[in-house]
Formats: structure tokens, C-alpha cells, sequence
């Protein structure tokens, strides 16, 4: 019983914290890709 | 996620447990599941890494790197729930049996895959070697796949496809296996999906610093 417990425990921590890595990643990356369209406009306009 | 909490309810109430294992065998529904997706995800590297090599087209090689990931990832997970299922069944966390073995070799193998990509610096040189790197990998899968019909192991036998009649299986335990089984493919491409688009962005973030600089 408790072996089933941990096990399972343990497969759907691991796939929560990967789908919570993905969007972690995936918003820092759109942030970054934000600042850097808005640093190219600055450009252009200078 | 609906088929997910259908396969949890399922294999708490509705499967039967199994006379000798006791509870400890309904780990078999998520190991198998997860099992499952490591060789399609696997596969899809091995299909996507060919048509990277033909076409030289980089979205397939993104595709193929996001696959290989979630591949390492589910493989992962049958290496852990694994020994939990044989330390309550045989008494032993692991044992060098053809079946572990050739698991273990697969998950060294797609590991590499990944670490090569970290260590090339050159995107285009990274894609075209982990391309062949993935369709050589990609040998071992029928290996693990065939293992426990080739070599004498402790691994319990096929009872799923081709196992025959007798083959130990209730029709009860199958259906939740099936069920559980489309759950984790769902599950696998929902994170496929998520995983491509951040490729995607990371690729097109590389290419507003180039512009820049």
C-alpha cells in the first residue's frame, strides 16, 4: 500500500512541477522577447 | 485531464486487485501508461530526426528535441514507480534483469541526447548531430520492447499484446490499462504542444538578440 502511494506520489509530483517548469520558462521567455521587440522599436524611432 | 481523473477513479474502484501481488500491482497502470509514451515519444524523435536529416527544416528538429525531453521524463518515471512495484512484489529495489537493463540503457542513451545538445554551441551542428543520435538511439527501443521474450527475466511476462490465451489479464484490469494508456497519450501531446511552443519562442528569442547585437 504504501509503496503504491509513494510511487504515484511521486509520478504526479514530477509532472506537475515539469508542466509548472514549462510555463515558468515559457513566460520569462515572452517577457524577454517583449523587452526586446520594445528596444527595437526605440531604435527604429531614434 | 477528464480521462486522467477517469483513470485514477478507475483503477482505485474498478479494477479488481490482483490474488497474489495484492495492491501493490495497480502501480502496473501508470507504469505501463507511462512506458507507453517513453517509446511513442522516442519514436516520434526517430520519425521527426529522419525528416530533419531530409528536409533541413529546423521545426522538425524542434519537435523531435521537445519529444526526446518528455521521452526522458515518462522513462524517468518508469525507473522510479518500477523498483516501488518490486520492492513490494520481489522483495528488491532492482535487479540486473534484461528488461531493467535495456530500460536503463534507453533512458543513459536520451540523456546523452539531451546533454549533447547543451554542450554543441552551434544550433545548426547540435540539430544535425542529436538527428543522428536519435535514430541510433532509437535501436533499443524494440530491444526493451522484446527483452522479456528473448531472455529468461524476472520482469513479469507480456499479458497485453500477444500474450495468448490464459495470459493473466481480467478484461477488468485491461480496460483500465486502456484507458489509462489514452490518458497518458493525451497527456504526452498536450505537453509535446506546450513544450514546441517554447522552443519556438527560445528560438525566435535567439533571433531578435542576433538581430540586435
Amino acid at each position: 500500500m504504501y509503496y503504491m502511494v509513494a510511487a504515484y506520489s511521486i509520478l504526479w509530483l514530477v509532472l506537475f512541477f515539469y508542466v509548472f517548469l514549462l510555463i515558468q520558462k515559457q513566460s520569462s521567455i515572452s517577457r524577454e522577447i517583449k523587452g526586446l521587440q520594445q528596444e527595437m522599436i526605440r531604435r527604429k524611432l531614434r | 485531464m477528464v480521462l486522467i481523473f477517469i483513470s485514477i477513479i478507475a483503477l482505485v474502484f474498478y479494477a479488481p486487485e490482483e490474488k497474489t501481488m495484492g495492491i501493490i500491482q495497480k502501480i502496473f497502470y501508470f507504469h505501463v501508461a507511462s512506458a507507453w509514451v517513453g517509446f511513442l515519444a522516442f519514436a516520434v524523435v526517430f520519425v521527426l530526426s529522419i525528416l530533419f536529416l531530409a528536409k533541413k527544416k529546423f521545426i522538425y528538429d524542434a519537435w523531435a528535441y521537445s519529444s526526446a525531453e518528455i521521452g526522458v521524463l515518462f522513462t524517468s518515471l518508469v525507473l522510479v514507480t518500477g523498483p516501488f512495484w518490486a520492492k513490494g512484489a520481489w522483495n528488491i529495489w532492482w535487479t540486473w534483469d534484461a528488461r531493467l537493463t535495456t530500460t536503463l540503457i534507453l533512458w543513459l542513451i536520451y540523456i546523452g541526447y539531451l546533454l549533447l545538445r547543451q554542450m554543441i554551441d552551434s544550433p545548426e551542428k547540435a540539430a544535425r548531430i542529436c538527428a543522428v543520435f536519435g535514430i541510433i538511439g532509437f535501436v533499443d527501443v524494440p530491444i526493451v520492447y522484446g527483452a522479456i521474450r528473448w531472455w529468461r527475466t524476472m520482469h513479469p511476462k507480456y499479458v497485453v499484446i500477444m500474450g495468448g490465451e490464459n495470459s493473466g489479464l481480467h478484461p477488468k484490469m485491461l480496460q483500465v490499462l486502456i484507458i489509462s494508456v489514452i490518458a497518458f497519450t493525451f497527456l504526452y501531446l498536450t505537453l509535446l504542444l506546450l513544450r514546441v511552443d517554447l522552443e519556438k519562442s527560445r528560438q525566435q528569442l535567439d533571433y531578435l538578440k542576433s538581430q540586435l547585437q
